[in-house]
């Protein structure tokens, strides 16, 4: 599984209500449309953290780093540069 | 002073019993914690009203008036720091359901340009605010609403009031580790001015660069 699809799998599994959104793309928005919010972001670095074995900094927390699962693959895979 | 010390011993008290005795003194007693203060312009804020107009919530700011408190709080400190706030002249914006208080958010405000922004933080964070902007604290979302939206759709709502007052800058600070707080005001537009350390003991807070 790659990065995008693991992302994904968690954000489906863990933080999407029922029916909020059932076609998730890499490009659609997780913050339009309320997918990570301010708990949902805890969460997902959690996540990210604990997957990729990376720290997530407090200047790291800002929409254009989560703001699909695009960017967050981006993100991870800058900060394990 | 003896409002203010009521209020403390309730809070100490709720968080006790709801996160610990150890949890609950890191909170008031620590040192080098990193905060960060944001600023954020409304020259150009604008908020679909529509969408709190027609859900079953109502936002109420209390101050403009002398508003009476009959609604259901989610605790006693809540209710009592809500009196006290409001006896020092702050405005709040109450998010209620079913005359439920489901969250609260408070600004100190300067409407004049003479009138200065009067709010202890502003000092201590070594902020130098426009004229006629707002400061933003306080802010409580009871624990089973967290996540909904609560807070946001509250923000967006006094924003949109301010603006319509003449108000052009909402400052506020966040503690660095406080994650959900921190993308809350980055994914509200803040953008952030300085880096700070803060320490505390107790009711004593000291900030530092």
């Amino acid at each position: 599984m790659n990065n995008a699809e693991a992302v994904k799998k968690y954000i489906i599994e863990e933080l999407i209500s029922d029916n909020k959104k059932p076609n998730l793309t890499n490009e659609d928005s997780l913050i339009d449309s309320n997918i990570v919010d301010s708990l949902g972001i805890q969460k997902l670095i959690l996540f990210i953290e604990k997957e990729f074995k990376i720290k997530v900094l407090d200047e790291d927390v800002v929409p254009e780093n989560f703001k699909n699962i695009d960017a967050i693959c981006v993100f991870i895979d800058k900060k394990r540069k | 002073m003896i409002q203010l010390l009521l209020i403390k011993i309730n809070q100490l008290f709720e968080k006790i019993k709801s996160q610990g005795i150890l949890n609950s003194f890191i909170e008031i007693i620590f040192i080098n914690k990193k905060i960060i203060t944001f600023e954020k312009d409304l020259t150009d804020y604008k908020v679909d009203l529509k969408i709190i107009n027609n859900t079953e919530i109502e936002i109420k700011n209390i101050s403009k008036v002398d508003h009476k408190l009959n609604y259901i709080f989610p605790n006693k400190s809540r209710y009592l720091k809500v009196i006290n706030n409001k006896e020092n002249g702050f405005e709040c914006f109450l998010f209620i359901r079913d005359n439920k208080i489901l969250g609260d958010c408070w600004f100190a405000t300067s409407l004049d340009a003479d009138k200065k922004l009067l709010h202890k933080d502003i000092h201590l964070l070594k902020v130098r605010p426009e004229q006629k902007s707002a400061y933003m604290f306080d802010m409580y979302v009871k624990k089973e609403e967290r996540g909904t939206n609560v807070s946001s759709t509250l923000l967006k709502y006094a924003y949109q009031c301010f603006k319509e007052r003449g108000i052009t800058k909402i400052y506020t600070y966040v503690i660095a580790h406080n994650t959900p707080a921190i993308w809350m005001v980055r994914t509200l537009g803040f953008k952030e001015l300085n880096k700070l350390k803060m320490h505390r003991f107790f009711f004593y807070r000291k900030v530092t660069k």
